[in-house]
């Protein structure tokens, strides 16, 4: 065996060239075929943990995706404030679907009566930044602002005191300098403060120079009220402080209120859509809604495996599609290769043949020469390939991937070695050995 | 030492059958230096590559050493040839892209590196080679490049060295060189057939076995 696998190296090295271009399209396949597998695999997965359990009412989470280099050119574009706005306007008033408002801002308060349940991060553990450094008085509390549909579509009711009127979401010149802003509390708060209470806010959302603002308190939720940003999530509302997410139609803009709104709509155009459509049917709605209003970064729906990529703006499955059926192509091209460089290896190296034949080796050894290299050229390529892959897949995704696209790119690439091999086997039994032995 | 008997090997040549030896029968005791004239096509190539188990006959028996040979069993047939058979050919059949020592060590192959060493120069020495271990066969001249072969067919020690028109390259020097070596290894107890047209070569054997269209005369 060893004297077969020396021939076998000392062969790949005599043919270094091919070797190196069947290698490099191997590992390229490996690494796109199984790394478009495994995008395909972890996009679909998470669209079914998304859509699976509502076919006639699904809920999106919508999100943008101003990040990177295209998320900063948006954000440096002028018209930006009126993109989003028109976009609010038509999720609002779309006939594809309901959109609601729904998005968690912490709020920075002093003098806080609650317990330590009502800070933001307590669920998860953590401390805020303020917390750290603020006497015990400060603290940053959960916070999240719902339009009017939310009350009707989750059936949010008051305990006491009463619910934001229709005048409490609009936001006009009036509001926009007034220090009182009416809330909404969770039923948790009762044990701590009732209705008529004010919670001193450390920033005034709707006027910076103020300074602070006095939340008051309107009303107090029933216990256990809850809302859905995403299908089999339900969130509680008991702990939280709610403010009524403002149309912001009726006010005159400044450079402070343009630049304030604008943050206001970055969190307004990040809500919910229900709909008894897919998710990636409603993807493709929002893409379609962005694209007409020259928003990019298209949004994303979470979960679907249509969402847009950053860079164009491509169908992120279609991406996938698109790399998946490459790694096919670069795949039957090598395959191709590979066989076509077997039967022109066995051609060109018959009196070679014949003389290891004549040197003490057997036909089954040459058999077996003509397995290993091709299982050696595939080997190298499948590990340099799925590193590459597995190091892009732990970058995207953070995780480790399956191993399923591996052992089928695995299978792939032995079936290749050893259908070369049979083939180069079928070449080389049309010839009589023995009559290259004179042959210069 | 070797039996051929009744052989008979026919080639299919664009579906019609040629005749390439018809019913040879040839007896080699151990230790005999034979040669096999004839004209080119009379199927000398032919019967000392079924000798040498490279090529199968279609009828007869092939015995080596009392023993017939199997060719259907392609195992023992490749141990066979490692064990006993060395091949010595007119064009040398070396390797151009492995170095002389890398050619004379190829029988070798499953040797430690020092063991083989030791012995490819040994062999190299034999047959006035081995300052020219390290190079290629293109960089040497047809003597030197067939006694880089005759060492390689004479490195596992065989008991049979079968040599097809072994000078038919080499000038008169370089043949009377080789010619030398095959007349030592003979006397040495190696049994040697050669193959070859040249009467120079034929007078350096103990017998001549003549052949003319596939039969022995």
């Amino acid at each position: 065996m060893n004297k077969i696998f020396k021939e076998t190296l000392w062969n790949i090295k005599n043919t270094k060239v091919v070797s190196a271009i069947i290698i490099l399209l191997f590992s390229i396949c490996t690494a796109i075929g199984t790394y478009s597998i495994n995008s395909y695999i972890q996009t679909n997965e998470q669209n079914k943990i998304f859509t699976k359990k509502y076919t006639s009412k699904n809920y999106y989470k919508l999100s943008d995706n101003f990040v990177g280099e295209e998320g900063e050119k948006f954000e440096r574009s002028a018209n930006k404030y009126t993109k989003l706005l028109a976009f609010n306007h038509i999720l609002a008033n779309n006939e594809d679907f309901e959109y609601l408002e729904i998005y968690s801002n912490p709020i920075d308060v002093s003098d806080f009566k609650g317990s330590e349940v009502f800070k933001y991060l307590y669920e998860s553990g953590g401390t805020s930044e303020l917390d750290a450094t603020t006497p015990e008085s400060f603290a940053t509390v959960k916070g999240i602002y719902l339009s009017e549909n939310v009350f009707d579509e989750f059936g949010i009711e008051v305990e006491q005191g009463i619910i934001f009127s229709s005048s409490d979401y609009i936001l006009d010149d009036s509001k926009f300098n007034a220090n009182v802003i009416p809330i909404i509390v969770g039923s948790e708060y009762k044990d701590y403060y009732n209705v008529g209470d004010y919670i001193k806010m450390q920033y005034n959302i709707l006027n910076p120079n103020q300074g602070g603002a006095n939340l008051k308190i309107i009303g107090i939720l029933k216990e256990g009220s809850v809302i859905k940003r995403e299908n089999d999530r339900l969130e509680s509302l008991d702990r939280y402080i709610i403010q009524p997410s403002y149309d912001i139609k009726n006010v005159t803009l400044n450079d402070n209120s343009t630049s304030l709104f604008e943050i206001m709509l970055y969190m307004k155009t990040n809500g919910v859509i229900i709909t008894g459509s897919s998710a990636n049917e409603v993807q493709d709605k929002v893409a379609e809604i962005c694209t007409s209003l020259d928003i990019f970064p298209i949004h994303n729906i979470i979960g679907a495996t249509n969402q847009r990529t950053r860079f164009f703006n491509i169908d992120l499955q279609k991406i996938t599609t698109f790399f998946y059926i490459i790694s096919i192509t670069v795949l039957t091209l090598s395959a191709f290769l590979m066989i076509l460089f077997s039967i022109m290896a066995v051609k060109r190296n018959l009196k070679y043949y014949a003389i290891l034949l004549t040197c003490g080796y057997s036909f089954g050894d040459i058999m077996l020469m003509f397995i290993l290299q091709p299982l050696i050229l595939c080997s190298i390529s499948y590990f340099i390939g799925s590193i590459i892959s597995i190091i892009i897949i732990r970058i995207n995704y953070y995780l480790m991937p399956p191993l399923m696209p591996y052992i089928v790119f695995a299978i792939a690439m032995f079936i290749i070695s050893f259908l070369s091999a049979m083939l180069a086997k079928n070449e080389l039994k049309k010839h009589d050995l023995s009559m290259y032995l004179r042959k210069k | 030492m070797i039996k051929l008997s009744n052989i008979s090997k026919i080639y299919r040549k664009d579906s019609s059958p040629v005749i390439a030896l018809d019913n040879v029968s040839i007896s080699i005791e151990k230790g005999e230096m034979v040669a096999i004239m004839g004209k080119s096509g009379c199927g000398k190539s032919t019967l000392i590559n079924i000798m040498g188990g490279l090529s199968e006959m279609s009828k007869g028996e092939y015995y080596f050493e009392g023993e017939k040979v199997d060719f259907s069993h392609k195992n023992k047939l490749s141990k066979l040839r490692y064990e006993n058979i060395g091949f010595i050919v007119q064009n040398f059949a070396l390797i151009n892209s492995k170095t002389a020592y890398d050619n004379i060590a190829l029988p070798l192959s499953n040797m430690k590196n020092d063991k083989k060493r030791e012995i490819v120069e040994r062999y190299a020495d034999k047959v006035g080679i081995r300052k020219k271990l390290s190079h290629f066969p293109y960089e040497l001249s047809g003597g030197e490049c067939q006694r880089i072969a005759i060492a390689r067919a004479l490195i596992n020690k065989p008991k049979l060295l079968l040599a097809d028109e072994p000078t038919g390259s080499l000038d008169s020097v370089n043949e009377k060189v080789v010619m030398d070596i095959l007349k030592k290894i003979s006397d040495n107890g190696t049994t040697v057939v050669i193959v070859t047209h040249d009467n120079s070569v034929s007078a350096s054997c103990g017998r001549i076995i003549r052949m003319k269209d596939g039969r022995i005369i």
